[in-house]
């Protein structure tokens, strides 16, 4: 899976934020924000990627337990298919 | 294609807004990409011929204002507005827009619409504005004619309008009342309701302080204080959905009405100060490279393609947080229902901030006489 979409990611007065780009302004005109947990899922959502794969480098850059990264990223790419954002 | 006319979560443009004022991050920015303008409206305080903007100094490059774009996204500016005179007469306006774009910013076009054709709707519906704010000037040929110069401008910014509302691109309608055009404003509502967007209205118009004509302003455009609160009112009336409407006469009629003011690009704050988020969280920079901290202001200014950005923005925020609204403002009971702001007190105040704005106060008690009209004639008794 892969963020579907065209959007940019921005860093704003200390806030994440991500920006429709392209096409995808016409279907979305407002913007996202997402904390910096958000931000790390969607950096790895811009190139294919599994779910396994996803909770194994939220372990890794995060102190948590498998179970508790699992639950996280479940609820992240809920999220994104509700708003058809990935592609699977 | 079905119509993206929602608009933006003003919550978040809020909270974005309140954030980079407390630590004075340049959030919005407008670039004031050119001085002409296809159309020579009355009451314009920018517009400038070729020649006269020729003889003033010159309009920056397209790489220039990209230039200044990216320094200004590496500051942190979210949301831009690019406006004119008219920014599509450039010829290198797509170049400017296509480039900031790449950068993460949040667009709206200032535009009269009269040169949007097919092709440029088809343009920019590959990588669409967050807005594009149409200024309507009449709700016919005559009126544009009369006012601006135009045998049809009417026609070809209501084309324009329709053709980029079935792309999907969203529109605003910002309308501008004089004694020229008061008269079309039911047909430029009407205009706004038939097609589901929003209109917005400026019924105060600044004094000729920009003007580019030296301040030989047209006497006959400008509204009496009385005629600009008449305006404020019947604009109300006229455009508020019945139950908004009621809401709002209700709130006014008890005294304690928020400002529902209409210029919904003017980030309103209570302060003292400027009023709004000017100067401490936006800026405007002009066609000749001026930065100040709203486009109605001279003063405080700065120089940011030549000392750059940081520098620049350093006067306009140490510069800004100086000004003071008059004090006679904050004691004041119209206050919550006045325009007041500091653009608007140092353009009626010969350059003053501090010194009160009888014309406002003029406007504003006219517009809630009005308004209780309206709320007696309709709730009353």
């Amino acid at each position: 899976m892969k963020i579907d979409k065209q959007y940019i990611l921005r860093q704003i007065a200390g806030d994440y934020v991500i920006i429709p780009a392209g096409k995808t302004t016409l279907e979305f005109n407002g913007m996202i924000t997402v904390n910096e947990q958000g931000a790390f899922l969607w950096k790895q959502l811009g190139a294919e990627i599994t779910e396994e794969k996803l909770v194994d480098a939220v372990l890794e850059e995060y102190e948590i337990d498998r179970q508790t990264a699992q639950a996280d990223v479940a609820e992240f790419l809920a999220i994104l298919r509700h708003c058809k954002m990935l592609n699977e | 294609m079905e119509a993206a006319n929602i608009p933006m979560q003003p919550q978040v443009r809020k909270y974005f807004y309140q954030k980079a004022a407390s630590n004075l991050t340049p959030i919005s920015g407008t670039f004031e990409l050119t001085p002409r303008c296809n159309m020579n409206c009355r009451m314009c305080y920018i517009r400038m011929s070729e020649s006269e903007m020729c003889a003033r100094g010159r309009e920056y490059t397209a790489a220039e204002w990209i230039d200044l774009g990216r320094t200004c996204a590496e500051r942190g500016m979210l949301f831009l507005l690019l406006t004119g005179g008219e920014p599509f007469l450039r010829k290198d306006f797509r170049e400017i827009y296509t480039e900031l774009k790449k950068l993460g910013l949040m667009i709206s076009i200032n535009t009269n619409a009269t040169l949007i054709d097919e092709k440029t709707v088809q343009w920019l519906s590959e990588d669409a504005p967050t807005k594009v704010n149409v200024t309507l000037y009449g709700g016919s040929n005559e009126t544009y004619q009369r006012l601006c110069g135009h045998p049809f401008g009417f026609d070809a910014a209501a084309r324009a309008v329709d053709l980029m509302k079935e792309a999907g691109i969203f529109v605003n309608i910002n309308s501008s009342y004089t004694r020229y055009n008061v008269d079309d404003m039911e047909s430029i509502v009407a205009f706004g309701k038939s097609r589901g967007l929003q209109v917005n209205a400026a019924t105060y118009m600044f004094p000729p302080v920009r003007s580019a004509r030296e301040g030989v302003a047209d006497a006959l455009v400008r509204f009496t204080p009385e005629e600009s609160g008449i305006a404020r009112a019947r604009f109300e009336l006229l455009n508020m959905e019945p139950e908004m409407l009621e809401q709002r006469l209700r709130a006014l009629h008890s005294g304690c009405a928020d400002a529902e003011l209409s210029d919904e690009d003017c980030e309103r704050t209570p302060d003292e100060k400027m009023g709004c988020m000017a100067g401490r969280a936006s800026f405007w920079v002009t066609w000749d490279g001026r930065m100040t901290p709203c486009g109605m202001m001279n003063q405080p200014v700065s120089r940011p393609f030549e000392t750059g950005f940081a520098e620049a923005w350093h006067t306009i925020t140490t510069e800004t947080n100086k000004l003071l609204l008059p004090v006679a403002c904050g004691s004041c009971k119209m206050r919550s229902s006045c325009m007041v702001c500091g653009a608007l007190c140092a353009a009626e105040g010969d350059g003053c901030s501090h010194k009160k704005p009888e014309y406002l106060c003029g406007q504003t008690r006219v517009y809630l006489a009005e308004m209780e009209k309206a709320y007696q004639r309709l709730y009353g008794g």
